[in-house]
């Protein structure tokens, strides 16, 4: 996100979107970019979270608490949105609202679920990281995700 | 001989780059009044950002404006930049090739009276490493100038040690600095003596000793060539450095000399895997770590009597 805020602060007249997820909270480089972008009101950078509440080695809030995330971002100054991550009508309304902010950069909260639709893996942060799938659940998959 | 603040050449010289280079940007960790910077901001505002005391958001702030087509100087003590966010110069700076010059201030033991947690010794051994990453180190204040001149026209990332103290002119106005050269500051016979920094004002007018004096001022790229041509010519080798033995030159230098069939006598002199310490007087600091000149001179001896 650091990053995202020099590509935003060189070129104000584009839209930065930064993608970042929930486990990447507990990085202390995250609130120190938060806090850059609110004090410089990038108001044209966009961090989507995807907080599907696990990461590689368990969930999120076992690993390390990260509190809640729309108040920390807007503790700090960003216009927070909260959306229904597998949406994309919500996601495109929240984008628009992003788009057109004044004076602060957006964090976009996008509840998720992890793996979902597939009925084995789903919140099984053993999945994670999973290289490759048993013929059995490579097929289950599809199946459940409707793909014939 | 009157010493000049290579701290103070630094903010001035950026002063005068930034007339004429107005995509030049300084994005400062929270100690430009210590780097001269005071000027910089009050006449560039805009070109001016405070990332605050965050070391490995500044390092990426500073790589994404450089994609924006910026040149950018992040500014601040060496212990802190590039010592706490090497990762993030690794990544965001190093693997971008972003145009980041990386300002490492108060370097090597005469930051004494800040003591061990600021006397940054693997700041050379940090940067040598990283690909892309050029290091250049000015011996005084008129090579600070020729440096920052050269290196704010390369797109290349880089990193620029300071030291703390001001220090005696040992290079010439008009001498221009090249990426990848160094210049030799004395010629003789019995020696080659490498040192880079402000250790090299130490080193010009050493008594009774017929030597090649070469200011490495730039450590990478290397001027392989010259050290080379003097080693062979001289047979014996002595590098200077206010820095970890471990990673530092000199061992560079050594690989140098053996992978091209040379094997002088050879000495370093450096910091031998001991953090630094406190001392407002900068003679008995030096002392200490052998760096002096009795050490110096005990080394320059047994390497002369040697064959």
């Amino acid at each position: 996100m650091s990053y995202s805020a020099g590509l935003a602060l060189g070129n104000p007249s584009s839209k930065i979107v930064c993608l970042t997820t929930d486990g990447e909270q507990e990085e202390g480089q995250i609130w120190e970019a938060a806090a850059f972008a609110a004090t410089y009101k990038l108001r044209n950078l966009i961090n989507i979270i995807d907080h599907n509440k696990y990461q590689l080695g368990g969930s999120v809030d076992k690993m390390q608490s990260i509190g809640s995330l729309p108040d920390r971002y807007s503790e700090l100054g960003w216009q927070v949105i909260e959306v229904d991550g597998h949406s994309f009508s919500s996601l495109q309304k929240a984008l628009k609202t992003a788009a057109t902010t004044s004076g602060t950069p957006t964090c976009l909260v996008c509840h998720t679920t992890f793996a979902s639709g597939i009925s084995f893996m789903e919140n099984k942060f053993e999945f994670h990281d999973v290289k490759s799938l048993t013929p059995a659940q490579y097929r289950r998959a599809r199946s459940d995700l409707m793909i014939f | 001989m009157a010493d000049f603040s290579l701290r103070t050449t630094f903010g001035e010289t950026l002063l005068e780059l930034a007339k004429t280079n107005p995509l030049l940007y300084v994005v400062d960790i929270g100690l430009y009044p210590s780097l001269n910077l005071v000027g910089f901001k009050k006449r560039y505002p805009t070109r001016f950002i405070q990332a605050g005391i965050s070391e490995a958001n500044a390092a990426a702030v500073a790589a994404g404006l450089a994609k924006t087509g910026k040149t950018v100087f992040l500014t601040s003590f060496a212990c802190f930049s590039p010592a706490l966010n090497w990762g993030v110069i690794r990544q965001s700076i190093c693997y971008n090739q972003a145009n980041v010059k990386i300002i490492g201030s108060h370097a090597g033991l005469a930051s004494g009276d800040l003591g061990a947690t600021h006397q940054m010794l693997e700041d050379i051994a940090l940067t040598k490493t990283l690909p892309h990453l050029q290091v250049f180190v000015p011996a005084d204040a008129l090579e600070t100038k020729a440096i920052l001149k050269v290196i704010a026209q390369s797109n290349l990332p880089s990193y620029l040690r300071l030291p703390r103290p001001s220090s005696p002119l040992v290079t010439k106005p008009a001498t221009v600095f090249t990426i990848g050269r160094s210049r030799l500051l004395r010629t003789g016979t019995q020696l080659t003596i490498i040192s880079y920094g402000t250790m090299v004002s130490a080193l010009t007018t050493l008594k009774s000793l017929s030597y090649d004096l070469i200011n490495c001022s730039s450590i990478k790229p290397l001027d392989s060539n010259l050290i080379l041509a003097s080693v062979a010519k001289t047979g014996r080798c002595l590098v200077v450095e206010d820095h970890q033995l471990l990673g530092g030159l000199g061992e560079t230098i050594a690989a140098l000399l053996l992978e091209n069939g040379l094997a002088p006598r050879f000495k370093c002199l450096g910091v031998d895997n001991q953090f630094g310490r406190s001392s407002h007087e900068l003679t008995p600091l030096y002392d200490h770590y052998s760096l002096g000149p009795d050490s110096i001179n005990t080394t320059i001896t047994n390497l002369i009597s040697s064959k």
